[in-house]
């Protein structure tokens, strides 16, 4: 007794996060969906992988009931974690916020590798590497001991120069010249 | 500020399937509820900045999507990027949102939203019913979810009049107001989510019980001294477990601890956390696919 797919949603959320606002609320209430009741299963599920981003499919059936599955963490969510990050750079290009080696792409191709639609294991690693990069994470052969300015540090800089100067100034200004140096 | 004048901006970007990591990466930082997906390829993925009110300026959104994408690879992203930017109102799934809610009764409790008619047809009055008139906005707690039923009706089995509650992650205040309702002295209701507090005050307000429910912004029981009677926690099986302990310290000696947002087979967490606080006389109540536990602090 199969019934009937009126279309399918695609949504990336905060696990154990969702919430009736965009995107879920827009996504689920055109189709007329139980908003609350996809944000309370969504989040019980997903509670215990809390920081990460979790794509899900939704599959809408033409009696307005729904099935979902969750699938594994996009791979900018991956980068941040090998990178050791919070948040991305927001300044991506002008300023890199952290690194991760080409090993750690090659890892995190391969665990997307069913999803990317690459032909193989180099082209998935490019594609991998582009994302790091439009992310201000930096590609490079082997770990090294840069110390990033972390975003966090960076918004803080810029909207509040003079109280966050005297007490996070100096290290920071430092890495930041390194870092130009080397490019 | 009413949810009708509130609308979101959606950067909506048309890319190849395999571009979708990298703009989702771009637009995440702008967007951390999340990100909307359609087609199979090329694809759209929108981002939702927001609430905004009308007048605010939207064109500092637009110009930091667009510097994000700009770091992308061409070879990723096609050049000229394929950027959409649109104002949507709130309204338009509020309404979708609202037609899911019909006034219900669970036990003496008859949840009416307040934009529906009540007594109708469909639900007559009886004479011991107590109204409680809800906008839960886009708040959780609309009293037609299972856990909610589970909550409601353990207060009613539970609660003595003067009790103390606390509501943890309140939502839209409808627990707390029904505690209130029931003849509790006083009620504090959490919820670390600063607009889901300002649907619950409102609602508090509607229901003329400022003096009873007092809420706060946070995560963490830590803000209530012990000498609560109810600690009540309709969340997820990770937090109500967590905050076990908490619950634990903060209650009287033969307080009740009743939590749920458990759905049913991932309750085994919330099993040893109250085991391992030594609660008395676990009890599970199930609703739907959803399960929930009442137990007592030694007492």
């Amino acid at each position: 007794m199969a019934k009937k797919v009126m279309t399918v949603i695609k949504l990336q959320v905060p696990a154990g996060k969702a919430t009736p606002a965009p995107p879920v609320g827009p996504a689920l209430g055109q189709h007329g969906l139980n908003i609350m009741d996809f944000c309370k299963t969504f989040n019980a599920r997903t509670a215990q992988q809390m920081g990460d981003i979790i794509p899900v499919e939704i599959t809408v059936y033409q009696d307005r009931s729904f099935d979902f599955i969750c699938k594994s963490p996009p791979a900018s969510s991956l980068l941040k974690k090998a990178a050791g990050l919070e948040t991305a750079s927001g300044q991506a290009g002008r300023m890199f916020v952290g690194e991760v080696t080409w090993d750690d792409v090659r890892d995190i191709a391969e665990t997307k590798m069913q999803d990317l639609n690459a032909r193989d294991l180099d082209a998935a690693s490019r594609i991998i590497a582009g994302t790091a990069r439009s992310m201000g994470i930096k590609v490079v052969q082997q770990a090294t001991d840069t110390e990033y300015v972390a975003p966090e540090d960076t918004v803080a800089e810029t909207e509040g120069a003079a109280a966050a100067q005297p007490v996070a100034g100096g290290t920071e200004g430092e890495a930041e010249v390194e870092e130009e140096a080397g490019e | 500020m009413s949810q009708a004048e509130r609308a979101w901006v959606r950067v909506a970007v048309q890319c190849p399937l395999e571009a979708e990591d990298a703009v989702t990466g771009a637009l995440l930082p702008l967007s951390p509820n999340g990100l909307s997906t359609l087609g199979t390829g090329p694809i759209t993925v929108s981002a939702w900045v927001g609430p905004m009110r009308p007048e605010d300026d939207t064109s500092g959104v637009e110009q930091r999507a667009r510097e994000a994408l700009e770091e992308i690879p061409d070879y990723l992203l096609p050049r000229p990027i394929d950027m959409k930017v649109t104002l949507v109102p709130e309204t338009d799934w509020i309404e979708a949102f609202r037609a899911h809610h019909r006034p219900v009764r669970i036990g003496r409790i008859v949840v009416k939203p307040s934009w529906e008619e009540w007594p109708n047809p469909a639900l007559p009055a009886r004479s011991d019913d107590i109204l409680l008139e809800l906008d839960p906005g886009l708040a959780f707690g609309t009293g037609l979810h299972p856990t909610t039923r589970i909550c409601l009706n353990a207060l009613q089995d539970r609660m003595r009049r003067g009790d103390r509650v606390v509501d943890f992650g309140c939502g839209s205040g409808i627990l707390a107001i029904a505690a209130a309702l029931l003849g509790a002295r006083e009620v504090l209701a959490i919820d670390a989510d600063p607009s889901a507090v300002r649907v619950a005050e409102a609602n508090v307000r509607n229901n003329g019980l400022e003096d009873v429910v007092t809420t706060h912004v946070g995560d963490s029981l830590t803000v209530a001294e012990p000498g609560w009677n109810i600690v009540i926690a309709n969340i997820n099986p990770v937090v109500v477990a967590q905050i076990a302990e908490d619950v634990a310290r903060i209650l009287e000696p033969g307080g009740t601890y009743i939590c749920t947002g458990i759905p049913i087979n991932r309750e085994a967490r919330v099993l040893e956390a109250l085991r391992e606080e030594r609660f008395d006389g676990i009890t599970p109540r199930i609703s739907g696919d959803w399960i929930g536990f009442i137990c007592t602090t030694p007492g």
